[in-house]
């Protein structure tokens, strides 16, 4: 088995990949939108902004969707669909494989422990803990933007206990546009037009024009 | 710039605000906000700005210089169902616009004004009034016989603006409004039912035909304006020889069909025009309910009217090179409230 392909595509076809897209996308611009340089806001600032309006936002695409239930994991926000958690991570925005999980906050650490039955590293006698959540696999979404010009960066992944200094994933993807047709539009298709055009409009001219224009 | 007190009411109206809930947007009481709104002060620039964000709109829009279009003559339907706050609130919608129509109308002929008149007493209960000024309206308005095929756009084009209600003022019905340069009908489509728009646009023309001077909201009056529009969409003297005189759904679902009128409709206007009698009336009726076809009626769904006037000028003026972003900015309204009013196909 390849879990990357089984989480991936399952998240995929429930439309939870559009989703979380589709939150990043909106704290994003909220974040952009409410803060200023000019009134001295930082990088740090948004930072933190950015963090809790996705949360937020994350929230609300998730609110009419009883698959997906708020699950957090020591106080760090997190959704589950399914067997899968999802964290979130913000990261330096072009730097996602660099990211250094040893020197990242307890819960981090203990994701990036969790155990990976496709890794051979944890065949051998290393010490690693078992998994945090006993049948639940908790991904990481890695989250970053930048302001000028407005770039967005968001990633899946399965993150890897790194203080070898070696890779940070087991697995990881982009979730941009390359993901597809949005599969939760199909929910609220319309079956037919709201409104009928067929009818002629009323006729009309520019003031001005000759009657028999 | 020169701050308009009222602009200021319109904005929050607009958005469906309490004075409370916009001093809580913006840092302030809602004392200081209804001396704003009272033209008692005026708000300091930073707090203009805040305002301005809060309701979305640019700061301009505060900006003096329109002349006041009264609403008060507004007929609403059900007042007791819905608050002051979603009735201010569809006011407001309709007051700006006014200010586009306004706009529009310097730049394109507009189809002219031209609605009979029939003024029927707010004291007259069960009299022939509301059938006689339908029929009357109908002579002037519709030429042939039978079923009216659009309403909405027999009302364009007789000059009247029709709009559709934004969904913030879902829980408003439909009203119309006569005072004004041009009368104007709004809609609800909410309920996405192509008869009871058409019924309802039918009902909003007999206030507009009967009510120029009666007091909005009277029971008596909106029962006028219901028999206006049962005999406007289904004449007696083309409808009688087709209404059956028993329960029989098939008939009336190929009624409903031809005639652009719910099966209820068709059902109470056989009772009213004496083909059916009281109790077979009423077990129809009751039959209709446990099926749920109160609800929703059997038979397919069909588009609602769409009003296409507005929509239509703000393209033949594109044309002309005054887009949309000019025709918002000349009648002081956002773009996006624009948008929402006269939406683009």
């Amino acid at each position: 088995m390849a879990e990357d392909r089984d989480a991936w595509d399952e998240l995929l076809a429930a439309g939870f990949l559009h989703a979380l897209r589709e939150a990043h996308r909106e704290a994003t611009l909220a974040v952009f939108g409410g803060l200023s340089r000019a009134a001295g806001f930082t990088e740090r600032t948004y930072g933190v902004g950015a963090f809790d309006a996705l949360a937020s936002q994350i929230d609300r695409v998730f609110e009419a969707e009883p698959q997906v239930v708020r699950d957090d994991l020591n106080g760090s926000p997190g959704w589950r669909y399914g067997p899968y958690r999802v964290l979130l991570k913000r990261h330096e925005f072009g730097n996602v494989r660099g990211i250094r999980w040893d020197r990242d906050s307890p819960t981090k650490q203990a994701v990036a422990r969790q155990t990976y039955v496709e890794d051979p590293q944890l065949v051998l006698p290393l010490g690693i803990e078992a998994r945090d959540t006993p049948g639940v696999v908790t991904l990481v979404l890695a989250h970053s933007a930048t302001e000028a010009p407005l770039e967005m960066e968001l990633f899946l992944g399965r993150p890897r206990w790194n203080a070898d200094g070696g890779t940070a994933w087991h697995w990881v993807k982009p979730l941009d546009d390359t993901i597809g047709p949005d599969p939760r539009r199909k929910l609220v298709e319309r079956t037919m037009p709201l409104w009928d055009d067929r009818e002629e409009d009323v006729p009309m001219r520019l003031r001005g024009e000759t009657k028999t224009a | 710039m020169l701050f308009d007190c009222e602009r200021l009411t319109l904005a929050r109206r607009l958005r469906g605000l309490r004075k409370n809930q916009l001093a809580q947007a913006v840092g302030t009481t809602p004392k200081a906000i209804g001396q704003y709104e009272a033209g008692v002060q005026r708000p300091e620039e930073p707090t203009l700005r805040r305002l301005a964000i809060a309701l979305g709109v640019p700061v301009e829009f505060f900006q003096s210089g329109r002349s006041p279009v009264s609403m008060d003559g507004a007929h609403f339907r059900s007042l007791r169902s819905t608050t002051q706050i979603e009735r201010d609130q569809a006011l407001a919608y309709g007051r700006i616009a006014t200010d586009v129509v306004a706009v529009l109308e310097r730049l394109v002929d507009l189809p002219e004004v031209d609605l009979p008149e029939y003024p029927v007493s707010p004291e007259e209960i069960a009299g022939p009034g509301p059938a006689e000024a339908a029929r009357l309206t109908r002579k002037s308005m519709v030429e042939r016989a039978g079923p009216v095929p659009h309403v909405v756009r027999l009302l364009e084009s007789h000059g009247v603006i029709v709009l559709v209600l934004p969904r913030a003022a879902e829980r408003v019905d439909a009203f119309s409004v006569g005072v004004h340069p041009r009368p104007m009908v709004f809609f609800n489509p909410a309920k996405g039912d192509y008869w009871r728009n058409r019924f309802d646009a039918a009902h909003e023309l007999g206030h507009l035909v009967m009510h120029a001077d009666a007091e909005p909201g009277e029971k008596i009056v909106e029962d006028q304006a219901h028999r206006f529009a049962a005999e406007f969409l289904m004449p007696e003297a083309d409808i009688a020889g087709e209404l059956p005189a028993g329960p029989d759904w098939d008939r009336l679902a190929e009624l409903k069909a031809s005639w652009g009128v719910s099966m209820a409709a068709l059902l109470y206007r056989a009772r009213t025009l004496g083909i059916m009698t009281e109790p077979v009336y009423r077990n129809a009726m009751s039959a209709l309910s446990s099926r749920g076809w109160r609800r929703q009626e059997p038979g397919q769904a069909r588009p609602l009217e769409q009003p296409t006037m507005l929509t239509r000028a703000l393209e033949v003026v594109a044309g002309a090179g005054s887009d949309r972003d000019r025709i918002a900015g000349d009648a002081r309204v956002t773009r996006a409230d624009l948008d929402l009013l006269v939406p683009r196909r």
